[in-house]
């Protein structure tokens, strides 16, 4: 029998840049009388030196999570050595233990605050850092540890790949798709139809509480200044559609920032 | 390793100690000594529910204690998860699961899979969670908990009153309180804490009210301690605060933190 609630799209994994591959799964989520779909995303990004994985997907998406990898890793890859967790909450870091034990040699990057507690036996594999920071893969290719804009837990950092120029953001550019027009595993660019705004509320509902009493400007003015500062091509959210026009995207998602308070 | 304490009647704290450094979040900067992370069970005749499971590191306490109370006296244990998707709350669910019979698993999202994270998917160790009903009481045995999302929060988050003791179970809230030595009991009639330490604490989980209109959040919170009588303060993170007039005065506490916030933001 399919499950319910867990789907494997079968666009992934995708090849975003080279070098940069999407894997995940897709969860179905009753809205509003509909049922739309949101991405638990997966980012593998590789120098010619190591790759590193952005985030673990929750623990419901282990066996498509795995599954993907190993064929990414299958293709041809540097060893993994780094994994990245843009925040400390069960979707973006509910596989890390799988992670260290398939790959032994790798550490934990970033916030990691708490991750002992959840963790324990793994503590001298983790690798605390800050805005910053940076991991270099090699060719060009690092994880360069930025302020996250869009946050809820404390522990959440972005990322930025000055080689690809990929913008990791974590809870970041967050909203839904839908299943029925075939949306799942397509780039935000490929889907004219889809309604950032409205789609984006979902998340204010679920994730974001605190947008409905926040005035958003302050934020998107901190978005403004953060993609004004490096040249990002690419922005790679974990749950939303991967953007590659940005200039274009970031005007939608920005507006459903602005409309977030008044939708939920 | 700590034995579980009655806190009143039928509710039970379980859980373990953790060194309140710099590794962990909630406590906020500053902190020192040794944070309690709890979890509670509820006993009512020969039904019960483990209010959160707390996090693996304290899993042999958990597992231990569990271990002592339920022995013969239930036959009926359900686990109730305040927030589903942060490991505090769901970190020992699989571990419970698979040593204990647990009819049922509540959370906000009904999703397969979803507590097992450690190892390969396994059987019996994981099971569907049932959707928190928001319109529904918890039931145990013959007392009715009242569920409600708390104005104060992150994540999706429900608080748990039970008005036959005055208990509030109140999540990732009023966890300001810790311990200077690990061998004290997390429970206190008494406590002497700074403002800066409770807006530290405070702001550690939701550092988003320095860019809010707390006018909602001061309100609605204000309104649940005017409307209801509650006797005890039990956190999952942080001391259990026992008594109506420490409940009050860290109420007042909390409100005053909340009041400084959007302020904080401007300095």
């Amino acid at each position: 029998m399919s499950d319910p609630v867990t789907i494997d799209p079968p666009q992934l994994p995708r090849t975003i840049l080279p070098g940069l591959v999407w894997i995940g799964a897709c969860t179905r989520i009753p809205y509003r009388g509909e049922m739309v779909h949101s991405y638990h995303a997966v980012y593998v990004l590789s120098g010619t030196d190591s790759t590193l994985i952005v985030d673990t997907g929750p623990p419901k998406d282990w066996a498509i999570v795995e599954r993907h990898l190993d064929q990414v890793l299958a293709d041809g890859c540097p060893p993994v050595r780094h994994l990245v967790p843009t925040h400390t909450e069960s979707p973006h870091c509910g596989n890390l233990g799988r992670l260290m034990r398939k790959f032994p040699e790798a550490e934990v990057s970033g916030d990691v605050r708490d991750l002992h507690l959840f963790f324990p036996g793994y503590e001298e594999r983790l690798r605390p850092r800050g805005v910053g920071e940076r991991i270099d893969l090699g060719g060009g290719t690092g994880y360069e540890f930025v302020d996250a804009v869009i946050r809820d837990i404390d522990t959440s950092l972005w990322g930025y790949d000055s080689g690809s120029g990929t913008l990791f953001t974590g809870d970041g550019f967050a909203y839904a798709h839908h299943h029925g027009a075939d949306q799942c595993g397509r780039l935000t660019e490929e889907l004219p139809e889809l309604k950032i705004d409205e789609l984006s509320a979902i998340f204010a509902e679920y994730a974001l509480y605190w947008m409905r009493f926040t005035d958003m400007r302050g934020h998107i003015q901190r978005l403004e200044q953060l993609l004004a500062s490096r040249p990002v091509n690419v922005i790679a959210p974990g749950h939303g559609s991967p953007i590659v026009d940005p200039a274009v995207t970031t005007e939608k998602v920005k507006a459903g920032l602005l409309a977030g308070s008044d939708i939920i | 390793m700590q034995d579980a304490i009655e806190i009143a009647d039928g509710i039970h704290r379980l859980g373990d100690v953790s060194p309140a450094d710099s590794r962990i979040v909630w406590t906020g900067e500053g902190a020192t000594g040794f944070a309690p992370v709890n979890c509670y069970l509820v006993v009512d005749g020969r039904d019960a529910v483990l209010i959160d499971t707390g996090v693996a590191a304290h899993r042999p306490a958990i597992l231990h204690q569990l271990e002592r109370l339920l022995t013969d006296r239930v036959d009926r244990l359900r686990i109730f998860l305040t927030r589903q998707i942060e490991f505090d709350s769901f970190g020992n669910a699989a571990a419970i699961v698979e040593r204990f019979p647990v009819e049922a698993v509540q959370g906000h999202l009904p999703w397969p899979g979803w507590l097992h994270y450690e190892g390969p998917p396994g059987e019996g160790m994981d099971m569907p969670i049932v959707q928190i009903d928001p319109h529904a009481p918890l039931v145990v045995g013959e007392r009715e908990l009242d569920v409600f999302p708390p104005p104060l929060r992150l994540l999706q988050t429900a608080w748990v009153l039970d008005r036959r003791t005055g208990t509030l179970f109140c999540s990732d809230a009023f966890g300001h309180v810790l311990l200077d030595d690990p061998s004290q009991p997390p429970v206190v009639d008494h406590a002497e804490v700074s403002p800066e330490r409770v807006e530290a604490a405070l702001l550690a989980k939701s550092k988003w009210l320095m860019e809010a209109d707390v006018t909602f959040v001061l309100e609605e919170l204000a309104a649940i301690f005017e409307r209801e009588d509650v006797h005890a303060l039990a956190p999952g993170i942080g001391c259990v605060l026992r008594g109506p007039d420490v409940v009050a005065k860290h109420v007042e506490l909390v409100l005053d933190a909340i009041r400084r916030a959007p302020l904080g933001a401007v300095r």
